[in-house]
């Protein structure tokens, strides 16, 4: 399928979606405010009002069709038998994935453009929507996108009518292919692929010298051994991916659909489908885009006004009973910089109407302005109270739109209709000329009422801020929102409570936002590092806050711990300018709030250097704070959204993480990770973010170790060789050490091992600050470790070296003891810092051992090898066991006693969590606390 | 995170701390009094029982083998310019030592000579072989690794080829206890695995040692070299710069005071290089040969190990730590209110 095909994934999107949602969160709509004073809904409230552009009907028809244009539901739309409508009250829909920080989206409306009709791909379609991005799924059937589009048009097709479809275009089959290889060319093309990567050419360079005399380390054969190896189980590993491939596109091309063909539906195999045989998609309901739209359709249906067809080119609405029609003239997209959306409607008594929606910023402003005295009056009333009704909203953190309508007269219509064909068919600069004919009709508007929406977070995310700010992580959160609704939100998810001193930074210029934070600062006496230098202060706030949260608080002096303060939340949202910015002091408990375009004064100054333009800002703002925070500061950032506008974000951050929702996919297609529901990231980063910090940074020093610990042993050998480089170890050992004898445990310690539960690592959030302190590695520790490998090295060489000095010791047998003492010396560190145990780790460490005797068993029955029989001869020989012995407690003492001192005496919060584990002195987490993380 | 306000907080702080430091202590006195890390302590013991017997039995037997070294490069040559005496073919180069037994010597007696500054483990030297060549008849021509000594002066390939088998040692002994002479027992001083699988019974030497410059011994043609066992011995090349090799063994036991004379071909050129060259009769015993290195290693870590088992106990009495209490952890020290 074509990627970015809104009507394949939201189809697929619908199938799919309840495998990947598992707990749908609820969402309910808020009342449908009215112009009038109550905010329940009431087609009678207009009656009231009594105006002359606001009667009844328009009032009647108006909402619901509006709310009709937002939706995408084909023909289906749900149906309320609603006889008692203001019995709801409060409608809750069950509609899955919400997240706070959504806008409403407007992009139903333009998928209803490029599916002029109802027609479905086959409804098997869902499930060769493959998650996997790689795969190119090749389906010529698909692109039916624009209506418009001529009649040579390859998209065009022709239901039940293969011939006429086929005539010119050839669509030969409907076969899908995601498989890279083929018997024959897999071996050229797997090794071409291979030899992509720079480390196959290394190890070819390494074994191509090898083959020259004079370079040659290792023999020949021994050298080529490793790239041989890494080549041969790569080819295995892809040639099994690729035969899954093979055999999951079987599967796909031989399932049966319904196919439309002669006017009949027969069973066929889904590779034989062609273009032609499209099955006709049934009463099947389709999922709006955007779920605030869902609400809003499903809410009016609720109170009679139901929306029954919609088309590009007409919409069908039920009010209470009665069939109308609106002809659908002109459709202006929403946009970020007119922030609303309009439709041209012809209702059936022929009177054109423009349908506005919009930010209550971008509509107040396109309001009718009062034209007689006694219209200004009353229209000022409706205004004041929206306005009311909207503060009150947002505060509630509720999502507001604000309706408007306009009668056009025909003059005014015919000179926008022939803009809007000028600019709808214009090859260049099409939007800024769509943008300018909707500014034709979105004037002088009447205003009709608000809506909010309320928008449920899902659930566990409170609990879920609540412990990664405990585990120190600054939360920052970037919605579009208003500021009342953003702060709303910042307490219903406990970013923000009602301790804190909030700092709002909401100026229009950047002096205002300059004196605003330095009355702040004044006021919570913040002192950050470079404040004194720089009397204007601006950057210095915001700057200390981004790049230097460690350093730039005095506000507690006694108490300059470890956190001195957080920053906490921000929002940035490239829609809309009321975006936010929360930072919290962790000591002084502060709030900072910051809106867009104050963020802008403050960005465009920080990032004046990089001549950075303010547009550029505004539409990028999102991956702007990113960029700053990861220029100033070394910090790691994460960013976690769901929209299509959170894409550059979560592609900048280091680590990105997508919900799939009802949004589409844009967000999961470039996450890092993707993940169903918000309250998911505690669990990610708490739990599995604490073992792969663990896992690696431990990885890292035992891999430095355990190739220098070799390296080291073979180089003190060099002293007694008069310096000729020998290597005692047979070539094949040698070889064998990095791949064989030492590969397999690191492997499977790196992916298995678990310092603690996932039950006490939620139950003890901070035990995530491990991370933050960087306490699995550092470079002090990488020195001790350094300082524990030379010793372990000096041991190994040296205990056998006094032992059989002076004696009929052999190169080979010494070798051969070397080559045991060493692989159990590494493998024995090994398992004295693996902290969970299972039986593949048992098998990989102990496995390995054994694997060396194996090999060198092997390798010592060669008889062409001058190393013959030496195993043999040697493991008959108790003084060579004693000294294997002597070698691996010798070397491990001291590390063995440095841990038992440091874990006795000096325990980590890691160490003591999991003496507690084991003990079982922890309350079981999920009983104790409720709302936590059953995951 | 749990919010509130910095003056409540030290209060509340504070109280409980203290509450918890009591309650901390009675637990202590009450229940964990011998509170001994089990764990470590046992591992330590462990390793302290079982390291000190081994390393009194090794010790032991290290003892109880008669080790008698007698260096005989600098004596058994009078002249000055002992390379030019070595070098010379027609000097006789006969030499007896003399050397009085302080022990009894119980049957086997090995017999070893030792080179000191030899470096047999050299890159080159270690590679100079073909072990095709040694095992097979056919390979005689594989000779390519074996450079400088792969052919003779006229071109053809040596059997055996390469340094290794060029220098091979060539001083040879003959006993006599209290003035008798006794048999050296030659037989069996190879590895039973290179005898039967290594060297080939039917591969004979050829052209050997008739190079421009003659190493070491020579070898008997007819003998093949699956019989050769000093060459074998020789073969296996030695691991470290100092070392010994097995001449033959006494079979019978040589009393205490008992005088051994040894006659001594004294032919191999270490004086070139400044080696040197020892004669060395020893018994054995399990632990080998006479080396105290893994006895005296063995007893100090198992006291090592006793030592840090009785330090943990004290230092458990003197500060000890509850295990998994959740009050030690970092924040619950900076805030001991917080609700874990």
């Amino acid at each position: 399928m074509t990627t970015g095909d809104p009507l394949l994934l939201s189809s697929s999107g619908g199938v799919d979606s309840p495998s990947k949602q598992q707990a749908p969160a609820r969402c309910s709509v808020g009342s449908l405010g009215c112009l009038c004073r109550t905010d329940s809904f009431s087609s009678s409230l207009y009656e009231d009002c009594d105006t002359a552009s606001v009667n009844l009907v328009d009032g009647g028809e108006a909402v619901p069709r509006h709310l009709q244009e937002e939706s995408d539901v084909n023909r289906t739309a749900e149906r309320f038998q609603s006889a008692d409508s203001h019995f709801f009250n409060r409608l809750s829909v069950e509609c899955s994935q919400k997240e706070r920080q959504r806008k409403v989206s407007w992009g139903g409306v333009m998928e209803m453009q490029r599916s002029p009709s109802s027609f479905e791909i086959g409804a098997v379609s869902s499930s060769h929507e493959k998650p996997n991005r790689s795969q190119r799924v090749r389906n010529k059937s698909t692109q039916f996108e624009d209506p418009f589009s001529s009649e040579h048009d390859p998209r065009l097709i022709y239901i039940n009518d293969p011939d006429r479809t086929n005539d010119r275009y050839e669509f030969t089959g409907n076969e899908i292919r995601t498989s890279k290889y083929t018997l024959i060319t897999f071996l050229p093309k797997n090794l071409f692929i291979q030899f992509h990567r720079l480390a196959y050419v290394y190890f070819l360079v390494i074994a191509a010298l090898n083959q020259l005399p004079p370079l040659a380390v290792f023999g020949r054969t021994a050298s080529l051994f490793p790239l041989l190896f890494v080549l041969f189980v790569t080819a295995i590993k892809d040639g099994y991916e690729d035969w899954r491939r093979h055999r999951s596109d079987r599967n796909e091309n031989n399932r049966e659909a319904l196919v439309l063909q002669h006017g009949d539906f027969r069973p066929k195999k889904w590779k034989s489908i062609c273009a032609e045989s499209l099955r006709q998609n049934g009463n099947k309901p389709k999922s709006g885009e955007s779920p605030d739209e869902q609400a809003l359709v499903i809410a009016a249906s609720a109170y009679g006004y139901t929306l029954v067809e919609r088309t590009t080119g007409h919409i069908v609405i039920d009010v209470q009973g009665e069939r109308i029609r609106l002809d659908v003239l002109g459709l202006h997209e929403f946009d970020s910089v007119r922030k609303r959306m309009s439709v041209v409607v012809r209702f059936p008594d022929n009177n054109v109407k423009v349908l506005v929606k919009g930010a209550d910023t971008s509509m107040l402003s396109i309001l009718k302005r009062g034209i007689s005295d006694g219209l200004y009056n009353l229209h000022d009333k409706i205004r004041e109270a929206t306005e009311n009704h909207l503060s009150g909203y947002s505060t509630e953190g509720l999502r507001t739109l604000v309706i408007g309508s306009k009668n056009l007269t025909d003059a005014e219509f015919s000179e926008w209709q022939e803009k809007y064909e000028e600019a709808s068919t214009s090859m260049h600069e099409r939007s800024a000329k769509l943008r300018q004919a909707a500014g034709l009709v979105e004037c002088d508007l009447t205003l009709l009422g608000a809506t909010a929406i309320e928008d449920k977070l899902q659930d566990g995310v409170p609990e879920a801020i609540e412990s990664l700010r405990q585990a120190g992580i600054k939360v920052w959160v970037l919605t579009g929102d208003k500021q009342e609704t953003a702060i709303s939100i910042g307490l219903s998810c406990r970013l923000l409570t009602e301790n804190m001193h909030s700092i709002i930074i909401n100026g229009s210029s950047e002096v205002e936002c300059r004196r605003l934070l330095a009355d702040a600062k004044a006021k919570f006496g913040i002192k950050s590092a470079d404040f004194g230098r720089d009397s204007e202060g601006i950057e210095d706030l915001c700057n200390g806050d981004v790049s230097k949260p460690r350093s730039s608080n005095g506000h507690i002096p006694e108490s300059s711990t470890i956190h001195s303060f957080q920053l906490t939340g921000v929002v940035a949202g490239n829609k809309s300018e009321h975006s936010e910015k929360v930072t919290n002091f962790d000591n002084a408990e502060l709030a900072l709030i910051i809106d867009g375009s104050s963020l802008v004064y403050i960005l465009e100054k920080d990032l004046e250097s990089e001549s950075s333009s303010a547009a550029v800002l505004l539409l990028y703002k999102r991956q702007e704070l990113l960029i700053l925070i990861k220029s100033r500061t070394s910090d790691m950032t994460l960013a976690i959204g769901d929209g299509a506008n959170d894409v550059s974000m979560i592609q900048m951050a280091d680590v990105g993480v997508g919900i799939c929702g009802q949004e589409g996919r844009q967000a999961v297609m470039a996450s890092d990770f993707a993940m169903g529901q918000f309250r998911f990231l505690k669990r990610l980063l708490l739990v599995h973010g604490h073992w792969n910090y663990q896992r690696i940074a431990y990885m890292i020093l035992y891999n430095f170790y355990r190739n220098a610990v070799f390296v080291l042993m073979l180089f003190w050998y060099i002293l007694y060789t008069a310096y000729s480089a020998t290597l005692a170890l047979t070539d094949w050992s040698s070889v064998f050490y990095s791949l064989i004898y030492t590969s397999v445990p690191t492997v499977v310690v790196g992916i298995l091992d678990k310092d603690l539960s996932h039950n006490t690592l939620l139950y003890y959030p901070r035990l995530y600050e491990a991370g933050l302190r960087n306490e699995g590695y550092n470079l002090t520790l990488f020195w001790i470790t350094m300082l524990d490998t030379l010793w372990q090295s000096l041991v190994l060489f040296y205990v056998p070296f006094f032992t059989y000095n002076i004696s009929t010791m052999d190169i080979w047998s010494l070798g051969s003891l070397w080559t045991i003492a060493v692989v159990i010396i590494v493998n024995i560190h090994l398992a004295m810092d693996i902290q969970r145990w299972v039986l593949i780790t048992h098998l990989a460490v102990w496995g390995s051992i054994a694997a060396t005797f194996l090999c060198m068993v092997l390798i010592d029955s060669i008889p062409i090898f001058p190393n013959y029989g030496t195993i043999y001869n040697m493991a008959a020989s108790r003084t060579y066991w004693l000294s294997v012995c002597l070698i691996i407690v010798l070397g491990l003492l001291p590390r063995f006693l440095c841990k038992v001192i440091y874990q006795t005496f000096w325990p980590s919060d890691i160490q003591i969590a999991r003496e507690a584990e084991l003990l079982k002195k922890l309350p079981q987490q999920l009983g104790s606390r409720p709302g936590s993380d059953i995951s | 995170m749990r919010v509130r306000s910095p003056k409540n907080a030290s209060l509340f702080g504070s109280l409980t701390g203290r509450l918890r430091l009591t309650r901390h202590v009675a637990a202590r006195g009450l229940l964990s009094l011998p509170g001994i890390p089990a764990p470590i302590v046992g591992a330590f013991s462990l390793i302290g029982i079982v390291f000190v017997p081994i390393g009194l039995a090794s010790l032991s037997a290290s003892q109880a083998i008669v080790e008698l070294v007698d260096r005989y490069d600098a004596e058994c040559v009078s002249a000055s310019d002992k390379v030019g005496f070595i070098q010379d073919t027609k000097t006789d180069k006969a030499c007896t030592r003399t050397i009085t037994v302080p022990k009894p010597m119980k049957g086997p007696v090995h017999i070893y000579y030792q080179l000191e500054n030899f470096y047999q483990n050299h890159r080159r030297y270690v590679k100079s072989r073909s072990d095709k060549q040694l095992r097979y008849k056919d390979a005689a021509n594989l000779i390519k690794t074996c450079e400088p000594e792969g052919t003779s002066a006229d071109g053809a390939p040596i059997v055996p080829c390469g340094l290794i088998a060029w220098s091979l040692f060539n001083d040879t002994y003959s006993f006599s206890v209290n003035k008798k002479t006794i048999e050296v027992n030659k037989k069996n001083i190879a590895w039973e695995s290179d005898k039967s699988s290594k060297f080939g019974s039917d591969v004979y030497p050829k052209n050997f040692q008739k190079g421009g410059l003659v190493g070491g011994g020579k070898l008997d043609e007819k003998m093949p070299l699956s019989e050769q066992e000093d060459l074998i011995v020789w073969m296996r090349t030695a691991a470290l710069p100092t070392f010994r090799k097995l001449y033959g063994r006494i079979e019978s036991d040589i009393m205490a005071s008992d005088e051994i004379t040894v006659v001594i071909q004294n032919n191999y050129n270490t004086y070139s290089f400044g080696g040197t060259k020892a004669l060395v009769l020893s018994t054995t015993s399990w632990i080998g040969g006479k080396n105290n290195f893994i006895g005296v290693a063995y007893v100090a870590i198992g006291g090592i190990c006793f030592f840090l088992a009785l330090c943990f106990v004290i230092l458990h009495v003197v500060k000890p730590r509850t295990l998994g209490d959740p009050s030690y952890l970092s924040w619950n020290k900076e805030a001991p209110d917080h609700p874990n």
